[in-house]
Parts: structure tokens; sequence; C-alpha cells
């Protein structure tokens, strides 16, 4: 059962990211990004024109995005089995889980609200359409933390049968030093490290959707292994750390 | 017995690499805009890049796989840059 | 477990019996080695993509550039991948001492490049050259600044390899790790080899 729980986990996390691009590409339209040095009428117009689609899309977003927790879950879970028990690396993957959903509905409550009132002023939708690509394309901390903790993780996992193959860690790393260009976003309106350009959002966007695959495959084979560990615990009747 | 080691192929590697690294400079410094000169110079960046894969990396002695991956990596590189300057 | 293929073999390239290919480092290793190999090709093209929608005023700023420094850095990263191999190899061979003074010269290298772009990107600023002023400089710093990010974390790499070449002998893992290792400081000296001509020659 719990497998079955811990897989079904698993899957809601690709289900979700699926779901994302079709929320946030197809019905909301903000991917392709918007273009930051647009004037503040031109990104009025925007919003105006699409404002229903935008205003569904992320209304969708803000309360699906929460279903990206038990993911998370499952990915703490097998740090803390790396760990031993909930340790530094362990609680630290729980506590930026908790972030990871808000990157996704906090920053979609400021784009429904520049969607919200069309006739308003458009320096207002501005600045609200700003706080929307701050938050989704230049909050990259938590998630790259995660991953390095994953990585490092992966390292020191002596065990037998480890929960993650040393590629992982490896690919976790590659990923970590990837993301890292979204911060940028904050001090460019133009080139690749705008939050519509290149390195800050296409690169960063691209292998996210591989990460989360490929991380989703991972976890799948770990929650396997796990559930043969607990059968052998059972079998030898040794137990593990409550905590 | 640092000299010792350092009578390796990974050494001569480094004098070659070194001379066209200078052979560039001085043909690639001054060529102006769109000359063939840009082909010659990428190609001899990627010809370094091969050999740093190969005889820094330790990549010649390496499963033919990603040897193979290697090989077509620099060899790609130099196609798409050389290609993207003289046709863009 | 040690083998003696690699090591001061004078054209590997032989299929004796002996000869067998092995990973360098592990195959994990080589999943983030070519990943950031493949993703830095895209930031090259994309480079000369945008070279291509303005090559005059590309040729033209590339001529302020200091292309001695470029030059020099080119040199002293080639110099530190040699000395970051031979280590390599007299840890293989357990000549600890050796392996220590050349990490340190590979280091004292990484350093300098590190100074010597510092150097350059105040003497560009200073000459009015921002990120902001063109698309050249834009993508020159942006390029120059990725690869520096790249370097800082190989002069983290090399700091630890040093410490490895002070034990008398390493389990499988960590020579698979400081072969990984030196494979990193390896790419940082391939990118600045594409780098260098790209920016400085070829704009």
């Amino acid at each position: 059962m719990h497998v079955k729980i811990e897989k079904a986990s698993i899957w809601l996390g690709l289900g979700m990211t699926a779901a994302f691009m079709v929320m946030f590409w197809f019905i909301a339209g903000v991917i392709p990004p918007l273009n930051p040095n647009d004037t503040a009428e031109q990104t009025a117009q925007i919003y105006t024109d699409r404002h229903l689609r935008m205003q569904i899309g992320f209304a969708l977003m803000i309360f699906f995005a929460y279903l990206y927790a038990p993911f998370f879950a499952v990915l703490s879970r097998q740090v803390r089995r790396i760990e031993g028990y909930w340790g530094a690396m362990s609680v630290t993957q729980i506590l930026l889980s908790v972030t990871f959903p808000f990157g996704f509905s906090l920053c979609s409550v400021f784009a429904a609200l520049a969607a919200y009132r069309p006739e308003r002023d458009p320096d207002v939708t501005q600045a609200l359409n700003d706080v929307f690509w701050f938050i989704f394309v230049g909050l990259v901390g938590p998630l790259i933390t995660q991953v390095i903790i994953v990585a490092l993780a992966t390292f020191i996992d002596k065990r037998e049968v480890p929960s993650f193959p040393r590629w992982f860690g490896y690919f976790n790393i590659w990923y970590a030093v990837l993301g890292v260009p979204g911060c940028a976003i904050y001090l460019f309106k133009t080139g690749p490290l705008a939050w519509n350009g290149i390195f800050a959002f296409w690169i960063p966007l691209t292998v996210f959707l591989i990460w989360i695959i490929v991380t989703a495959v991972v976890l799948l084979k770990a929650t396997d292994i796990e559930a043969a560990e607990r059968e052998r615990a059972v079998a030898e009747r040794t137990w593990e750390p409550a905590a | 017995m640092t000299l010792s080691l350092l009578r390796a192929r990974s050494t001569f590697v480094w004098l070659a690499l070194v001379a066209v690294t200078i052979v560039s400079w001085a043909v690639g410094a001054d060529h102006g805009v769109g000359s063939g000169i840009a082909v010659v110079v990428l190609a001899l960046a990627a010809i370094k890049v091969r050999f740093v894969g190969l005889d820094f990396m330790e990549l010649r002695n390496a499963p033919l796989l990603l040897r193979g991956a290697f090989e077509a990596y620099w060899i790609t590189l130099w196609v798409v840059l050389a290609g993207m300057y003289l046709w863009l | 477990m040690n083998q003696m293929t690699l090591g001061s073999a004078v054209g590997g390239d032989a299929p004796t019996a002996e000869a067998t290919r092995r990973v360098p480092g592990e195959p994990g290793v080589w999943i983030f080695l070519f990943g950031d190999m493949v993703v830095f090709g895209v930031f090259f093209a994309t480079f000369m993509y945008q070279r291509s929608l303005a090559p005059e005023l590309f040729d033209q700023s590339r001529h302020t550039l200091s292309i001695n420094i470029g030059l020099t850095n080119t040199l002293i990263l080639l110099t530190s991948s040699l000395f970051v191999v031979t280590a390599v190899r007299a840890i293989r061979n357990s000549q600890r001492r050796a392996a220590q003074a050349l990490l340190a010269g590979a280091l004292v290298c990484g350093l300098a490049f590190v100074g010597f772009k510092a150097i350059e990107y105040t003497a560009k600023v200073s000459q009015g050259h921002v990120p902001t002023e063109n698309n050249f400089y834009l993508y020159f710093f942006i390029l120059t600044g990725l690869h520096l990010f790249h370097v800082l974390i190989g002069v983290a790499v090399l700091i630890v390899l040093l410490t490895q070449a002070r034990r008398t002998e390493l389990s499988v893992t960590r020579m698979a790790f400081v072969e990984g290792g030196a494979c990193f400081w390896h790419l940082v000296d391939l990118l600045w080899i594409v780098l260098f001509p790209l920016l400085y020659l070829v704009s």
C-alpha cells in the first residue's frame, strides 16, 4: 500500500508538470514569456486582450500547484533514507519543498491580479506583471539548494544498494549549475539574462522539465529499493530509528 | 621525479596546443569581417578541443561510445559555428 | 585495481592486450561534463547568431578587447591542465609529493586566471565598456562570467584534489573522484579554448 501511494505521488509530480505547461503555455499564454522591455501600455494591452484566458489559467495553477507536494515528500523521504534519520539534509529538503509550490501559485496570484481589472492604470498592471516574472523565473534558490543536497546525499550514500545511482548525483549538479542564471533577471530587461532570455528562461525551463522526468524515474526505482529493504527488515525483525 | 613524469604524451600535446594557440592568435587577430580565416581559427580551436579531450581528459582509451560521443561533439561544434559564421 | 594502461605510455592507441578501455572517473561524471559541454555549445551558437545580426558592431567591439590578456589566460589554462593531468599520473604512481606540487601549480594558474580576468573586467569597465553597452559586450560579459563561475568551482575542486593527493592510498571511489575532478578542470580549459577565439578572434 505504501509503495502504491509513493508511486502515485511521483506520477502526480509528473502530471502536475504536464498540467503546469498546459496552464502556462496553452491557457494563460505566458510561455513564451512577455517582454520585460515592453511599455506599461503594451503590457496592459496584453493582459486586457487575454484576460479571461489568463485568469482561468492562473486560477487553475493557484489551486493545483500544491499537488507538487507529494512528489517532494517522496524525494525528502528518500534523502531521509540515505541520512538514516530526519537530519539536516532531509529536513532541509522538506523546508525547501514547502516553498516549491509557492513558486508557481504565489506568482500566479499576482498575474491573475494583473488580469483581474483590465480598466486599471497600466503602470499598476505592469508592476504586478513584473512581480509574476520575478517570482516565477527569478526564485531559483530553493530548488537549486534542494538538488545540491540530493547530489550530496547521492555521493555519501555508502549502503550496498544505494537509493540513487551515482550518475544521478552528477545530473543534479548539472541541473543546479544551469538553473543559476535565472537569478540574474532582476538586473536585465533585454538579452539572454532577462526573464524572457535564453540563459535565464529557456534553458532553465528545459532543464527543469528534464530534471523532473529523470528524478521521477529514479524515485520510482528508489521506492522499489526501499520496499525491498522494508520487507527484509520485517523478515529479519530489525527496526529503523523512529526519527 | 616530476621531470620524468613530464616526459609523456601529455607534455607533447601541451606544446602543440600552445603552438596552435599562438598561431591562431597571430592569424586571427586582424582579419576583418566575414573572412575564411575565421573558419580556420574555429577549426584550430576544434582541434585543440579534441586533443584536450583525448589526451588530458584521457578519452583516447575510453569506451568507444564515450569517445565517439566526444568526437561527434567537437566536429558538430566546428560545423555549426563555422556554418553560422559563413551563412547567417 | 590499479590499471597500467594510461600513465606515461606514449602513443596509447595501440590495441595491445593490456590496453583495456576504461571510463575516466566514473560514468556519472560524464553526464555532467557532456551536459555542460552541450549547453555551452548552445551558448556559443547563440553568440554566433547574435553576431550574424550585427557583424560590423561585433567586429568593432571585438577590437576594443584586451586580446593579450585573453591570450595569456588561454596559455595559463593550458599549462594548468598539463599540471593536472601529470598530477593524476603522479597519484597513480604513488608519487605524492610530485602530485601535490603539480596540483599546487595548477591552483596558482587558476588563481592567476581569475586575477587577470578581474584586471580585464576592471579595464573594460573603466574604458566605458559595460554589459549594457551593446549586444557584443552583453554576451562577452555573460559568457566569460559563466565561464569564470566554472573556474571558481574548478579552483575549489583543485583544492579538494590537493587534499586527496596527500593520502598514501586512494580507494576506487576516491580515485574516480580525483579523475572526475581533473576532467572538470580540463572542461574549464576546453570551454575557454573555444571562448577565446570565439570572442577575441572570430567575432
